[in-house]
């Protein structure tokens, strides 16, 4: 969820960002050519970056001391050990030795959590991968009445490695029991069934085990061979990044690229749909026409073994997720990857492909038409406020959805239903420019600078595409720019809002390249890139979406409004505030019915 | 609790599916894509159609728009 709720900042508010941003160039400048010698790390170059830009740049930065250190430890803990399952209480003092250090690191670059963390999480790692196997070889009894904490929280770590076997026993017997129960009930529902295979207990229960064992196996797996320390440096500067805001992060390379490809709709790989089962991931459709299906080596149900960049050594990917893997197989357009593949016959083949241009058009702006009470209603459903900033002839959902207008009033529609349930966001200069199909000109959203100063955005444009019956959808997952759309044609009274309350997300990114010798806007930087909030934006009515979202019209609740996953739950937040109203004018109760609307 | 879930769902799902259609336009976009991609697109549109937010949805704007009617004529 947290990556669908990106908001881009809108092209407009360049010259705003370049002078924030201009100025974090002079004072990186001036901390440069300092005399030092040997040539910093990749590590410590991102570390002090993230740390200037965070200072010079964030909406509402946080002071960088010792209370910052010890609330990225504390996270970055919890992150690395969510269960507490992994290190023992001595691996946790002797981290804790480090906890005031991180401001320390991210001036000086010098890095000392992240080795100690690694050093210690890979040991601990190769002694669970031992013993979980004997725990799971013999039968459990279930028989003997036992409790175990599923939260552990409020829990401390294991003091000792026997200790750490228990917790694991119980653990283990617990998952074991879950499938052995289920196993059972299944049994109990279909033993008449003539194609049922009625087992024995104990088979069922070995099953259970088996079951067990192949998921800790390949997940200690990946934690042994994906989870290395650039993975956990990664979730560092991250830890340190949404310390924060919940919104701002850090991109390695690779997840920048995930975000480009989501925001623009296209990307370069080979054009196989991958599936993951038991720990592989195999080719389960070849888009025809695709790199892949040109070079007629890859089929369907083939599994990858490994893939490997041009003329780099193969990465072997068991264990793998299949959105680890993707990230492998996509990259560059016209670069090479090579696919070890393991045909059906069992055999091994080396497969050479050429990435090209894929495009996701699933993801584009669609509609349909439902004939209800004798009427003819509209419906275009959104996914997301996609922009493609690399392309001007790429994909933009606001040129979309206006194709999608033309279409339903060439139709003759009596009213339009927008849908943007699950709709995360995107970019602000799309949602200006289709509010502005909606109403005739006037402001449309407000933005504020870290300095205080409010800039208005307006749709300049005087026509008005559709001026007929309006009504628009949200839900709990509906955030930042759909946030924006929503609130827009409820304060222009242009349309009825349906649905849930929405996310509650009012502020403004920017991606911030860390590769400060290609120039901070590089967008493909190998350092990684910065997603800073930079900005809040306001309702033109001066109210802000920041955690109170927008309140629909017409309420209808759903399954997911007692969950709480909204930005209010997010410990870090930024506050609720508000601007002053813009000059608008509400349009006036639409008098339009279809043979108006439709001129 | 697997029972309320499954009632919970029965709630939200139309008895009537919702007649929706893709326009012609797109039906022969459609009709030429690959099987699987034709499949999903197919997919989708019966998903919405058994939709209750969206039925609803659609009753509240053709309310308004009988409203309209009723205050022009």
């Amino acid at each position: 969820m947290k990556k669908l709720i990106t908001f881009m900042a809108n092209r407009k508010v360049w010259p705003i960002a370049l002078v924030a941003v201009g100025a974090l160039v002079f004072v990186v400048a001036s901390t440069r050519g300092s005399g030092k010698s040997e040539p910093a790390s990749k590590y410590e170059r991102i570390l002090t970056t993230v740390a200037e830009i965070l200072e010079q740049a964030h909406f509402s930065p946080k002071k960088l001391d010792d209370a910052f250190s010890r609330l990225v430890f504390q996270k970055y803990l919890a992150d690395l050990d969510p269960d507490k399952n992994i290190f023992l209480k001595s691996d946790v003092l002797q981290l804790k030795g480090l906890e005031n250090n991180v401001d320390n690191e991210l001036r000086t670059g010098k890095m000392a959590i992240v080795p100690l963390a690694d050093q210690l999480f890979q040991k601990r790692i190769a002694e669970i991968s031992n013993f979980y196997k004997i725990i799971l070889s013999k039968p459990f009894n279930f028989s003997v009445e036992e409790a175990m904490v599923t939260n552990r929280d409020s829990l401390d770590y294991p003091k000792t490695t026997a200790e750490q076997q228990e917790v694991w026993r119980k653990r283990l017997k617990y998952m074991t029991l879950e499938r052995y129960a289920d196993a059972l009930e299944s049994r109990e529902k279909n033993k008449d069934s003539k194609t049922f295979v009625v087992k024995a207990d104990t088979t069922l229960e070995r099953e259970s085990r088996e079951a067990v064992a192949r998921i800790w196996e390949r997940s200690l797996t990946r934690m042994n061979k994906k989870f290395g320390i650039d993975e956990k440096f990664n979730l560092y500067v991250g830890t340190i990044a949404e310390a924060m805001d919940p919104h701002t992060e850090f991109f390695p390379p690779v997840e920048k690229r995930a975000f480009d490809e989501q925001m623009s709709g296209r990307f370069f790989g080979i054009g196989a749909q991958l599936g993951e089962k038991d720990g592989v991931i195999r080719i389960e459709s070849v888009i025809t026409g695709s790199p892949a299906w040109k070079s007629g080596e890859v089929k369907v149900g083939d599994i990858i073994v490994k893939v490997a960049q041009a003329a780099e050594a193969p990465v072997d990917i068991t264990g793998f997720e299949t959105t680890d893997a993707v990230k492998l197989i996509r990259g560059k357009k016209g670069t090479e990857v090579r696919l070890t593949l393991r045909k059906q016959d069992g055999s091994l083949k080396e497969v050479r492909i050429v990435r090209d241009e894929i495009v996701q058009e699933e993801a584009y702006a669609r509609s349909a038409i439902i004939e209800k009470d004798n009427k003819k209603i509209g419906f275009i459903h959104l996914q997301d406020f996609y922009a493609d900033f690399d392309d001007p002839n790429g994909a933009y959902c606001a040129r979309d959805v206006e194709k999608e207008i033309r279409k339903l009033k060439a139709e003759n529609v009596d009213g339009i239903v927008l849908d943007l349930r699950f709709n995360g966001g995107g970019s602000l200069s799309e949602v200006i420019k289709m509010v502005g199909f909606f109403i005739e000109d006037g402001p449309v959203v407000q933005v504020k600078d870290r300095d205080g100063a409010v800039t208005v955005s307006n749709d300049r444009d005087k026509s008005v595409l559709y001026n007929g019956p309006f009504a628009v959808m949200i839900n709990e997952y509906s955030a930042s720019a759909s946030e924006i759309f929503a609130a827009a044609i409820q304060d222009y009274g242009r349309g009825t809002v349906i649905g849930s309350q929405s996310f509650g997300k009012g502020t403004v990114q920017r991606n911030i390249g860390l590769d400060r010798d290609a120039g901070y806007f590089m967008p493909t930087s190998e350092l990684g890139t910065l997603k800073v909030t930079l900005q809040k934006f306001y309702r033109i009515n001066g109210g802000s979406t920041q955690l109170e979202g927008v309140k629909p019209d017409i309420v209808m609740p759903d399954n997911w409004e007692f969950m709480d996953n909204k930005e209010r739950s997010y410990e870090n937040a930024l506050p609720w505030d508000q601007v002053a109203k813009a000059a608008y004018r509400v349009v006036p109760k639409s008098t339009t019915t279809k043979s108006e609307a439709n001129h | 609790m697997r029972q309320t879930i499954e009632q919970n769902n029965k709630l939200q799902a139309l008895d009537q599916p919702l007649k929706m259609a893709y326009m012609k336009a797109d039906e022969d976009r459609i009709a030429v894509m690959d099987t699987m991609k034709a499949t999903r697109y197919k997919e989708w549109l019966k998903r919405l159609q058994k939709d209750v937010y969206l039925s609803e949805s659609v009753s509240v704007l053709n309310a308004q728009i009988d409203a309209l009617k009723t205050a022009k004529q």
